[in-house]
């Protein structure tokens, strides 16, 4: 079981709600996916706009199915508005569970490390489990272990890229090196990517993009599932070493050498 | 007086409470929080919060995002 903040997950693939074509197949990928920890965005209310709502088959399904929310600060610039964001959150949503998400640049998406310290910081202090996105960057990570995180959210590759685990090296070191919880989270594009991160000892993954834009979201949150669980079944099974020459699996003793 | 919810300007009757605004609004719906100049009132506060000319509403929900 894995232990975050004081929830425990028997799924170790937590998943996005993000870019599904519509609401109710987003919840059917979301519960085949076997995820505990589902994330999602704040907006303001459009008042011109009839009411949407995406969630409401997903949430609808939230006890039955023990689904954890963990909203985000996506569109935060920086710490102060993060920390806005996250107290908002907590009021709509009842959780003290906070993805942060600080990325100014539109392009890359990439989060800004010193705004995330900062928020994070305040927010765990006020109580928050706070659960920060951030570069795979090993001296960041120990720095939010020390100002209180309850898990790291290294990036394989930038938001929505699908492009894997770019930063594989970095995320290693930052497993080997961690004393909270390690969600690779980001660029997962395919289950073997997912497979990889745990296989390599990743506590848990977080794929959204590559369920949502799937050709079959249900199918392909299965495979996800799957990926996840034989990944750490071989993490945990220990995988054997590598090398550049061969070392026979079959015994070569001379047993044709008669002829 | 005059309020904003969300940058939107709207006129309201004097003393009115969160919860009547947000009666109006019909946005009393679970999932919804909102701050008043940026301070955050939590819903149990909505029924005794009475709002003040120029007060600026900032309205949240949770949608969908990774």
């Amino acid at each position: 079981m894995l232990k975050i903040a004081d929830k425990t997950f028997s799924s170790r693939l937590f998943t996005g709600t993000g870019k599904f074509s519509n609401s109710q197949l987003m919840a059917d990928a979301i519960i085949a996916s076997g995820s505990e920890l589902v994330t999602m965005a704040l907006k303001r209310v459009d008042l011109n706009e009839q009411q949407d709502n995406i969630l409401g088959p997903l949430l609808d399904s939230q006890l039955e199915h023990n689904l954890n929310l963990l909203p985000n600060t996506s569109g935060a610039r920086n710490a102060e508005e993060a920390i806005y964001a996250a107290q908002l959150a907590r009021e709509a949503l009842g959780t003290h569970f906070v993805k942060i998400e600080i990325h100014p640049d539109p392009k890359y998406l990439l989060p800004d490390p010193i705004e995330t310290l900062k928020a994070c910081e305040t927010l765990s202090a006020m109580g928050f489990a706070v659960l920060p996105y951030v570069h795979a960057d090993p001296v960041l990570c120990k720095r939010l272990e020390e100002v209180g995180v309850a898990a790291v959210m290294p990036l394989g590759s930038p938001i929505g890229s699908n492009l894997g685990l770019k930063t594989k090296d970095f995320i290693q070191i930052i497993i080997e090196q961690s004393s909270v919880p390690v969600v690779v989270d980001a660029g997962i594009g395919s289950p073997s990517d997912a497979a990889l991160a745990m296989e390599m000892g990743a506590d848990a993954v977080l794929v959204n993009s590559a369920i949502a834009v799937a050709r079959d979201p249900v199918q392909m949150a299965i495979a996800f599932k799957d990926a996840v669980i034989a990944g750490r079944r071989a993490f945990k099974a220990g995988l054997g070493g590598r090398s550049l020459q061969a070392k026979a699996s079959s015994p070569l003793t001379a047993f044709l050498d008669d002829f | 007086m005059q309020i904003k919810v969300n940058n939107q300007p709207m006129v309201v009757e004097t003393a009115l409470s969160l919860d009547a605004l947000l009666k109006q609004l019909n946005h009393l719906e679970q999932g919804v929080a909102l701050a008043v100049n940026r301070k955050i009132i939590s819903r149990s506060q909505w029924g005794s919060y009475q709002l003040n000319d120029g007060d600026n509403i900032t309205l949240i929900k949770a949608t969908a995002g990774g």
